[in-house]
């Protein structure tokens, strides 16, 4: 059977009719990455994969009723821990560092029969856009070698893009899922902050992580929310309320619902080359009997300043367990114990990570304290409350993703603003803590991928899949 | 607000952050650093004073400080470099 880019929805109608068998799929699925090796995307294949496989197919064999992701092959950002496996972060500092517990998520697919494949490519302690700070090296774009993949989830956008699993976890703290979805032609979906338990996921900034979900269709990604999300007492800011069915509300239907773009942002997005077929995107909704308003959030640039103070403060803060006497790798010989931590943290961090704790503790210090980070921090309240006021008028908003489409590898590397700069449509959904997901919508001037941001109300993914749903389902036509 | 990052406070963040940096690579962070600078001094513009008051508030709610089971001793240490009878080893931090 041919199961090549076969939706998780579609792979579990043949699992569960015995078209096809788990340990067939794994089989494919391990094929496909070996094939595509040289990409760079998956950092390890679990040797126990054929093993999970079998068990799911002796499930499938004798059970009437079978877990909702019975023998699905799945792959975890390296970051996101797996009891006895390695999570590395796509650092030398973790190189090998073994997890000790599951993560929420992790024991989730577990309870629900998925095959955790293995784990993929990172930029280093999810920090980059490019995947290229991964301490193991660069992932690159699914189309095209010199291009990278996004970040910091490269490795996970890149393996849903060539079909090297049937849906992939990332993490997005300003655009880590997103950004690599755009660049690689799929969907990925930020949550809600707090929607999909953080527990077990290597902190980066803790008050903007999610857990984030790549998926080949819009379709699987509101299915497999439905699985992910709820709350959970291992982690005190994930989110009581109800979680949904979301696939129950997709429709093809869009009539009145009422989208804003905002005049900010429109004016960024004219001076690029992206601006025909976003515009194209928003009169095909408009003529399907979607109501545009144009909105104004006067600071909104100032979301990167405001993220590159935040995120940089909680990294280096959280970057300080990493200290070569509990978990980590460490430096021998050693005369006293900060020579350990300076010796360590010295040889195992890389560039990207040095320079943003360098930063963090730059605007946590006492003398800069109250002018950056306290500043950032009542920007993003006061922009937070911009964005309440948006939903209470609008169902939508819609912007880019990015500025345009994947940027040659090693473009940015020497100029870490240049790089910042990319993530000026991204980061906001994550200072304001509403779901945003990034749909393809079509290819720029290089042939390679675009994709269209969707961001909701908090809490409100119910509202974002529909829309999202319609525009995907109709891109060809755009 | 801050304009400019010299080599000083260079040292002085390198000691906070317990990393060590050679002569090229602090003078790469220099110019490096002062640019993020001045994309982060971009917010000195907004005028905060209206939200001022309401910064910290409370993100989570906090659970019971219940004593319970927690992760396998053994098993934690099994990823420290250097341990020995249940303890991590570190070199000697007091002197008597």
């Amino acid at each position: 059977m041919n199961l090549e880019n076969k939706s998780v929805l579609e792979l579990l109608d043949l699992l569960k009719a015995k078209k096809i068998s788990a340990v067939e799929l794994t089989k494919y699925y391990i094929d496909r990455i070996k094939k595509f090796n040289y990409k760079n995307a998956v950092l390890e294949i679990f040797d126990d994969a054929l093993l999970q496989a079998e068990k799911c197919d002796l499930i499938i064999n004798t059970k009437k009723i079978l877990p909702k992701l019975i023998g699905i092959p799945v792959l975890i950002k390296d970051n996101i821990l797996y009891k006895g496996k390695i999570s590395s972060s796509g650092s030398k500092m973790l190189e090998n560092y073994v997890a000790e517990y599951n993560s929420t998520v992790v024991q989730k697919l577990l309870d629900e029969g998925a095959i955790i494949l293995g784990r993929t490519n990172m930029d280093e302690f999810a920090m980059g856009g490019s995947c290229e700070n991964s301490a193991y090296g660069p992932c690159k774009n699914a189309y095209d070698d010199t291009k990278v993949s996004g970040g910091s989830s490269g490795g996970s956008a890149v393996a849903v893009a060539l079909d090297m699993c049937a849906f992939s976890l990332g993490s997005d703290t300003g655009g880590s899922v997103r950004q690599p979805a755009s660049f690689n032609g799929i969907v990925g979906l930020k949550p809600t902050y707090g929607r999909i338990s953080r527990y077990g996921l290597c902190a980066f900034a803790s008050s903007l992580d999610t857990v984030g979900i790549f998926t080949k269709d819009v379709k699987d990604n509101a299915f497999l929310l439905s699985i992910l999300a709820g709350d959970d007492k291992l982690d005190g800011t994930s989110k009581k309320a109800k979680v949904d069915s979301y696939i129950d509300y997709l429709s093809d239907n869009i009539n009145g619902k009422k989208i804003a773009i905002i005049k900010e942002v429109q004016e960024l997005v004219k001076k690029t080359k992206y601006y025909n077929i976003y515009q194209k995107v928003l009169n095909y909704c408009q003529n399907h009997g979607a109501i545009l308003t144009e909105v104004s959030i006067k600071n909104y640039t100032k979301v990167l300043p405001v993220y590159y103070t935040i995120a940089p403060a909680e990294g280096s803060s959280n970057m300080g367990r990493f200290d070569g006497v509990k978990y980590t790798s460490n430096v021998k010989d050693c005369k006293n114990i900060s020579e350990i931590y300076s010796k360590t943290r010295s040889k195992f961090l890389g560039k990207e990570v040095k320079r943003r704790i360098m930063l963090g503790n730059f605007v946590l210090s006492s003398e800069q304290y109250s002018s950056y980070y306290l500043k950032a921090k009542n920007i993003s309240i006061m922009l937070k409350k911009e964005f309440e006021k948006i939903f209470m008028q609008n169902d939508i908003v819609f912007m880019p993703t990015t500025y345009g489409e994947a940027f040659d590898i090693g473009s940015k590397t020497q100029d870490p603003v240049s790089m910042y700069i990319e993530d000026m449509f991204t980061v906001t959904a994550n200072i304001v803590g509403i779901p945003a997901i990034s749909i393809p919508i079509g290819v720029g001037e290089n042939g390679l991928p675009l994709g269209l941001q969707v961001l909701s109300a908090e809490l409100n993914e119910k509202e974002l899949y529909c829309m999202a749903n319609f525009v995907f389902l109709h891109r060809g036509e755009i | 607000m801050k304009n400019n990052i010299t080599l000083e406070d260079i040292n002085y963040l390198s000691e906070l952050s317990a990393i060590e940096f050679n002569e090229e690579e602090k003078k790469e962070l220099i110019s490096q650093v002062n640019n993020i600078i001045a994309m982060l001094n971009e917010c000195a513009e907004v005028d905060v004073s209206n939200v001022s008051n309401e910064t910290f508030e409370l993100l989570s709610e906090l659970r019971e400080d219940e004593v319970k089971v927690s992760l396998d001793k053994d098993e934690v240490l099994k990823n420290a470099p250097r341990k020995s009878e249940g303890y991590f080893v570190v070199p000697k931090v007091v002197d008597l």
